[in-house]
């Protein structure tokens, strides 16, 4: 993908990349703070951030449900 | 839908392409995106109206209860078929026309990326429409079993059924190589200077979709030769007496069956927000949300499947998983809602055809998504499983979210495929004219599913009958509707005032840089892109 050249030299780390994550699946975020996230981002660390934070979305519900469900 | 105007633009541009063979043999060989998003779009309006005949059947016999025209096994294969022609007849390739015209115009390329494979895509569809409709008239008739072709009942079925799931296996082959095709062309020929993030979003919900397809697609396929080898070569995945078990294949078959929901909805949401910020004269709000909304919906579109199958036994823990993860799937749906609505806020709005389609689409859309949270809750859905009330909801979903924004695209657009402006009266009516009708169909439909009205069934007990008259009235109303809407486009095609490069003030984008109708070959040199020139 040519994006990462044009988006910038630096790179994200984790933790701003889970930050740019989390917001998505809120879905609203500030665009300063978006604006400073998308220098450093690169598609593949997004795409394999997400699928992680929906494995713990997935495994959260999971473990909410337990908790409701058995007595 | 511009048929004449590609022909004629195809044979005025001799510039090195005089080779072009013409007549007939121009469309089965052409490799031009305009081309083939041309035909995409023609066959999906032919699909259209075979579907909506069969819809029309299905609304005449409910007419009245008791049975009047068609025999039960005819009103089943009809149900089935109208659902198969619609998803993947009509509104799939629709979209896909959409894709073809303006992708490339819109990130500035020449075509797109495998244009040979395109042309292949396209004509995969028709063998397909024709294995289909062709089903109808062999011994057993077609499938009866409802789109979802649930075993044991497709398994026992005649012919017809064989014939539905080779239709299935090209229109996946056909859907998988069209969405490669969008991707890579997405991903690898915009214009220097345009980064995803400032591309136009129509090309975000589709590089989304585009992957949604690939992933679900062949699950599709592989669930229907499953059935296939169940029926022919003696295995017994679906098969109780085998060891088998007929809820695999809803598992299987809606671990693709809820992701379509979103790949028919995606490229719709695309649609609508380009129409919305072009006629309230404002930026669409919320750009960067928008696209992480699109995305969230995405993904969280592979954990919510079971939400479809909640009564067929299923352990509680399992029931309140699939509830709680469906009810959060609507909070970056609701995102996007709100965002196409703070896009009007103290915008200078002007109510067009586009405008008005896409306005309904946001109206009733709403309304469907909002009947989907009451479906999506358990102990509600056992109630209304299997009732007009969920009829009722996924038509306010597929028809008001992807017909309606499909409208929307097209009275947008048109001005510049046919280089002439649509008759905006007559427009204004189609409008008009669909959504009262539409509503007069399906609203009803609601009120007979909490009363308990089974779908699929041709007959239904005396307390139903006002309802269902009202609903046939619409019905017919609504089909009729769309003739006018033909009627409107070929009159565009055939002439009309000059449209101009913008014809729509508000409007933005590289689309629109190009004269109208756009010219056989657009943006062989890529445009220079300014910062101003970004997304919509």
């Amino acid at each position: 993908m040519n994006m990462g050249a044009m988006m910038g030299e630096r790179r994200a780390g984790p933790l701003q990349v889970m930050r740019t994550v989390l917001s998505a699946l809120f879905g609203v975020r500030h665009r300063r703070m978006h604006e400073e996230d998308a220098a450093g981002l690169r598609p593949g660390q997004v795409i394999i951030a997400g699928i992680i934070v929906v494995a713990v979305f997935v495994l959260a519900i999971v473990a909410f449900v337990q908790f409701v469900a058995i007595k | 839908m511009e048929a004449t105007h590609a022909h004629g633009a195809g044979h005025a541009h001799g510039d090195g392409h005089s080779h072009h063979p013409k007549g007939v043999m121009r469309w089965i060989t052409t490799t031009n995106h305009k081309d083939i998003g041309t035909m995409y779009l023609w066959f999906s309006f032919a699909m259209f109206m075979v579907g909506g005949a069969m819809a029309l059947i299905i609304r005449a016999e409910l007419f009245q209860p008791g049975l009047q025209y068609v025999e039960p096994e005819f009103f089943n294969q009809m149900i089935t078929l109208h659902g198969l022609i619609m998803v993947f007849g009509a509104i799939m390739p629709a979209f896909v026309g959409f894709a073809n015209w303006m992708i490339p115009m819109m990130i500035g390329a020449p075509d797109m990326a495998f244009a040979r494979m395109n042309n292949w895509s396209f004509w995969l569809l028709p063998p397909a429409g024709i294995l289909l409709t062709a089903s109808m008239f062999v011994p057993g008739g077609a499938a009866g079993t409802g789109w979802t072709l649930y075993p044991p009942l497709s398994i026992q079925m005649g012919i017809g059924m064989d014939m539905a799931i080779f239709a299935v296996h090209i229109l996946g082959m056909s859907s998988i190589m069209g969405s490669i095709n969008i991707v890579t062309t997405i991903l690898n020929l915009r214009a220097p200077g345009m980064p995803l993030m400032r591309m136009p979003m129509f090309c975000w919900t589709w590089l989304i979709t585009g992957f949604l397809l690939i992933a679900v697609m062949p699950v599709l396929a592989g669930a229907v030769t499953m059935i296939l080898t169940d029926r022919h070569f003696g295995t017994s995945f679906f098969s109780a007496a085998g060891g088998g078990d007929p809820v695999l294949f809803q598992h299987i078959f809606w671990f693709f069956g809820h992701p379509e929901v979103y790949i028919i909805a995606l490229p719709a949401f695309g649609v609508v927000s380009h129409v919305i910020p072009a006629f309230a004269r404002k930026p669409i709000f919320g750009y960067t949300s928008m696209v992480y909304a699109i995305a969230s919906i995405a993904l969280i579109s592979f954990i919510v499947w079971a939400h479809h199958m909640y009564v067929v036994g299923m352990p509680v823990a399992g029931q309140l998983y699939f509830m709680y993860a469906t009810i959060l799937i609507a909070v970056p749906t609701g995102v996007k809602v709100f965002n196409w609505v703070a896009t009007m806020w103290r915008g200078s709005m002007t109510f067009e055809t586009p405008m008005l389609f896409a306005l309904g689409f946001l109206f009733l859309f709403t309304i469907g998504g909002f009947t989907g949270l009451v479906l999506s809750n358990t102990a509600i859905d056992v109630q209304l499983q299997d009732t007009y009330y969920v009829v009722a909801h996924f038509h306010y979903v597929m028809v008001a979210g992807a017909l309606f924004s499909a409208f929307a695209a097209v009275y947008y657009w048109l001005p510049k495929w046919t280089g002439h402006m649509y008759d905006e009266t007559l427009g204004q009516w189609h409008f008009w004219l669909s959504i009262i009708s539409f509503n007069i169909a399906f609203f009803p439909q609601h009120f007979l599913g909490l009363a308990g009205m089974p779908r699929r069934i041709p007959d239904y007990a005396l307390q139903f009958v006002d309802f269902n008259q009202v609903s046939t009235i619409g019905a017919f109303g609504f089909g009729l509707s769309q003739l006018l809407f033909l009627y409107v486009v070929l009159k565009a095609i055939r002439g009309g005032v000059k449209a101009a490069a913008k014809p729509w003030e508000g409007a933005t984008g590289l689309e629109w840089t190009v004269p109208s109708p756009a010219p056989y070959h657009t943006f062989e040199e890529p445009p220079v892109l300014t910062e101003a020139k970004g997304h919509a």
